[in-house]
């Protein structure tokens, strides 16, 4: 058997015919593996680069947050798909109207306290909408403002939480089965947002100031201390997004609203400029904001129900003299109120040109009010606040516009529909520790909440941690549906937070489906190419093979040559695809890298100490299981090409000598 | 083609038997041999006046290193047979030079294809250095082909990106022979040959005459007792020819090889031992 030195001697000689299609198709080859060799090292970069963010954002943990899913009947009086209240429950309202109504005659008359029911207002109400062929009973529509309607929502609630399988001790239980290791919370404030929570700018309060609302989910963080909408989060979801975390000589409720609305509000004031559109000079804007706007006090100035009401009534006053001004025999209203001088200041009254009558009618109602409880004495408090840290207001995956808003898309997910969304996070055990007279809890407390939906106690959001990614997987899948289906008919809703690491996980694997469509694809090009430049090679030197066949080498001896030529062939096509694939990958990473960087650490709040976002790694084995295909491939699109070379007689390629 | 210049049916039918079907490669071979024959002709020889030489074999008391015993050869060529040598019989003897010479279609090469083991007749025997060829396998051919043959081809076929000296070693290569060994031989053969010098030229570098000889001295490699030479100054001018018979004679005298010569030249021929003369696949 010939030597494989000698094999390799005589190989190379192969390679220096038809260099033409030699060149041709190593190049054409090498182009297709470097293509899936850059992917491969472009992806391990990528996803190791993330997953490294995920861990220093989440504290090496994976979230998930569970919001318990209520019935559509318990907090609707419609069925799925119907416009029509069904005669049943038509019927159920009229009886709960019935009690309600008698309740509230028992409680006047414990007070002392003539109840009047013309004054209620009823919870049904005749609907010009309704089918024509519905009996007359059921014509009828709901009366929203009624509070029938409100406490018989709070009836059906209190009457499912009875039952639920879906509160606080179910989701800590069922997160157990799947070794959640922790839990923690995150909830509304309960403080009454604009027009009731305003702030104050320059020493004032702007009452022409009106809601923000969100365009676009990008923006969701955007206008929350303008619109005063507020969150508590546990402070160990808040880690990465603090500045702050000794509670020590806070100045006011610590907050952490989003950079871009410090920016746009305080900017001026605390010097800082607008936010650059160049992603790798963002992390140094961001490390400025975060330097300049730590500790940063504002206030804004909370005006209970009552004093709510008495500002719309100025601007209801005003409107109607506005309009009947001129008018002959118009006379203004009697009790006109003035706005307030200074900010947070006093409501107080303008011109009082009620008759005795009129005032005593208005001090029986304050009494009966009084009498029953209900009374709202006008009140008003200033509350700061402290910025203790911030948060990058995020954008979405679907309303991405660049390959930055895409990235920040494809790997956000901080409170990403769940309740922190468009409120500025207060960070709770920080809050606990304020004196009370910094707190706004006595507020909450003496007004009177409108009927909302149960967000309190056991039914609160929760984000359960879990030390793996498997786990958190599992338990999202096979636990509620994820906040995307509409059609959820479990009893809760679970979603990954804090970071999108469950989409990390997908590209993952939508990359190994990916690739294992592709390769085959590229592997066979890579096989007809290979096999058409072996055969064409070995029918180039048929003639050849019979002159070393006449000298004496066996099939074995020309089979081993043909091995050889074929392994240098593929380790040209190795090396060459390795260089171009590599080269590739490097450029990109040059390219991007520094962008992406920046963009994650913006996005992931981890403004110190970010990781480097690399788009470059050689360590995945996949890489190599690539250049290895590259042999393989070789070595099997050459065989039957060798085999019909060797079987050939060899005087039939002598004859024309 | 008959010595007349006109051609026979049994001519023509060996011809194209050669080409087992293949009637492009048989096209591509009357054109080659047409420019071929021309420059040819001129020195062709009157294979009559060699008849002195048409005699039977000394043996010296040897046994025949090659023994043709009754062989036919028979190419199918679509439905039809076609008869390329007709019960044949020879015997060569040890350092014998053989030349077998005759007109084209006559049956020359595939003889030499036989006697080289790389071809099997149809029917009858063939013994080379004792061995009956019809009962071996293709790779015992292979070892008695390394071992005791070597080719020297009239288009010398010398690896174009190989250098002499590698050249002149690649049937060792198919050998166990070591490293040492095989450029030991090299270099004494290549001294041999008068190409020493040139031992790390590339076969494009030199001129035919020399390739020739690099060619015999790639032969020679593996010491065998038998050199096949098909037409080895069909591409030779007359000089560089006599150099070559030269060579044969030195080859012959110093390592009392057998040579067996299929050649249309007449001096390469009239230094032949003896003249073996086919026509239409028969020795005549």
């Amino acid at each position: 058997m010939i030597r494989p030195r000698y094999a390799l001697q005589l190989a190379r000689t192969k390679l220096r015919s038809k260099r033409g299609v030699l060149a041709a198709s190593v190049v054409v080859s090498s182009i297709l593996f470097a293509a899936l060799i850059a992917a491969v090292i472009v992806f391990t970069g990528v996803q190791k680069s993330a997953v490294r963010f995920v861990e220093q954002a989440n504290n090496n943990q994976y979230l998930v947050s569970v919001n318990p899913k209520i019935p559509l009947e318990v907090v609707s009086f419609y069925k799925d798909g119907e416009f029509n209240l069904s005669l049943e429950t038509v019927r159920a309202i009229k009886a709960f109207e019935k009690q309600y109504y008698e309740a509230e005659r028992s409680k006047h008359v414990a007070a002392g306290v003539t109840y009047d029911k013309s004054t209620e207002v009823a919870a049904l109400k005749p609907s010009s909408f309704a089918d024509p062929k519905l009996p007359e009973e059921q014509r009828v529509m709901l009366e929203w403002q009624s509070p029938v309607v409100d406490a018989m929502l709070v009836q059906k609630f209190e009457d499912y939480a009875k039952i639920a399988k879906n509160k606080t001790e179910d989701v800590l239980k069922i997160g157990a089965q799947y070794n959640a290791k922790n839990y923690y919370s995150q909830s509304p404030s309960k403080l009454s947002g604009l027009p009731a929570l305003r702030l104050v700018q320059d020493g004032k309060e702007n009452f022409a100031s009106e809601w923000k609302h969100e365009t676009e989910m990008k923006t969701a963080d955007a206008n929350t201390i303008h619109n005063g909408s507020y969150g508590f989060v546990d402070d160990a979801l808040l880690v990465r997004n603090l500045l702050k975390t000794d509670a020590v000589g806070l100045r006011g409720i610590p907050v952490i609203p989003s950079v871009q609305e410090v920016a746009k509000l305080f900017g001026k004031k605390i010097g800082i400029s607008a936010e650059p559109k160049d992603e790798t000079k963002k992390l140094a804007w961001l490390q400025s904001v975060q330097d300049k706007a730590k500790g940063f006090t504002y206030q804004s100035c909370y005006r209970n129900a009552t004093e709510v009401s008495m500002l719309q009534k100025i601007q209801n006053d005003y409107v109607e003299m506005k309009a009947q001004e001129g008018t002959v025999g118009y006379k203004k209203p009697s009790l006109l109120y003035k706005t307030p001088d200074t900010a947070c200041g006093d409501i107080t009254i303008a011109s009082d040109t009620r008759t005795q009558t009129e005032k005593n009618a208005a001090a029986k109602y304050d009494s009966d009010l009084k009498k029953l409880g209900t009374y709202l004495a006008p009140a008003h408090q200033i509350l700061t606040f402290e910025v203790v840290g911030l948060v990058y207001s995020q954008s979405f995956v679907h309303s991405t516009t660049n390959a930055s808003d895409y990235i920040r898309g494809l790997l956000s997910g901080n409170g990403y529909m769940s309740s922190s969304m468009g409120t500025a996070s207060i960070p709770t055990q920080m809050y606990e520790t304020l004196p009370a007279s910094m707190k706004f809890d006595a507020l909450v407390q003496k007004e009177a909440q409108p009927f909302m939906m149960p967000t309190s106690g056991d039914f609160d959001e929760r984000i359960l941690a879990f030390a793996t990614i498997d786990d958190a997987r599992r338990f999202i899948s096979e636990v509620g549906c994820r906040s995307s289906d509409g059609n959820c008919k479990e009893l809760f809703i679970v979603d990954a937070y804090g970071s999108n690491y469950l989409l990390l996980d997908e590209i993952g694997k939508t990359f190994v489906k990916v690739m294992t469509i592709a390769l085959p694809i590229l592997l066979a090009l890579a096989f007809a190419i290979i096999w058409f430049t072996i055969s064409r090679i070995m029918a180039e030197n048929r003639r050849e093979t019979a002159v070393y066949r006449a000298m004496g080498a066996k099939r074995g001896d020309i089979m081993a040559i043909y091995t050889a030529y074929t392994l240098l062939v593929a380790l040209r096509i190795a090396v060459l695809s390795l260089v171009l694939g590599m080269a590739t990958a490097f450029s990109l990473n040059i390219i991007y890298a520094p962008g992406i960087s920046a963009t994650a650490a913006s996005m992931f709040g981890i403004i110190k100490n970010a990781p480097n976002f690399s788009m470059f790694d050689l360590s995945s084995p996949l890489l190599w299981a690539v250049v290895g295909s590259i042999f393989v491939v070789s070595l099997i699109a050459s065989i039957q090409p060798l085999i019909r070379n060797v079987l050939r007689h060899p005087v039939k390629d002598m004859r024309s000598e | 083609m008959n010595e007349n210049g006109g051609q026979t049916t049994q001519g023509i039918d060996d011809f194209l038997a050669l080409f087992a079907g293949d009637t492009d490669a048989a096209i591509a071979a009357i054109k080659a041999r047409t420019s071929q024959q021309s420059s040819q002709d001129d020195r062709s020889m009157d294979f009559d006046a060699l008849s002195a030489k048409v005699q039977a074999p000394v043996s010296n008391g040897q046994p025949a290193i090659i023994s043709v015993q009754s062989v036919t050869k028979t190419y199918k060529m679509g439905k039809q047979k076609v008869q390329a040598l007709n019960d044949i019989s020879l015997d060569i003897y040890p350092g014998e030079i053989v030349a077998i010479v005759g007109p084209s279609g006559s049956g020359k090469s595939t003889l030499l294809q036989i006697l080289g083991c790389l071809d099997t007749p149809t029917k009858g025997k063939v013994l080379v250095d004792g061995s009956d060829i019809t009962k071996l396998g293709d790779g015992k051919l292979s070892q008695l082909r390394r071992s005791t043959i070597g080719f020297i081809f009239q288009s010398f076929y010398l690896q174009p990106f190989l250098k002499l000296g590698d050249n002149v070693a690649v049937p060792a290569m198919f050998t166990s022979k070591k490293r040492q060994a095989i450029n030991d031989e090299t270099t004494q053969l290549l001294d041999k040959v008068g190409l020493l010098d040139r031992r790390n030229h590339y076969p494009k570098e030199i001129s035919g005459g020399q390739i020739q000889r690099a060619a015999i001295a790639r032969a020679l490699i593996n010491q065998p007792k038998i050199i096949l030479a098909d037409e080895p100054t069909g591409n030779l001018d007359s000089k560089n020819s006599e150099a070559i018979i030269d060579l044969f004679k030195t080859i012959r005298q110093q390592l009392g090889t057998t040579i067996i010569v299929v050649t249309h030249n007449i001096e390469v021929a009239s230094m032949a031992d003896r003249v073996i003369r086919l026509k239409d696949g028969a020795v005549v």
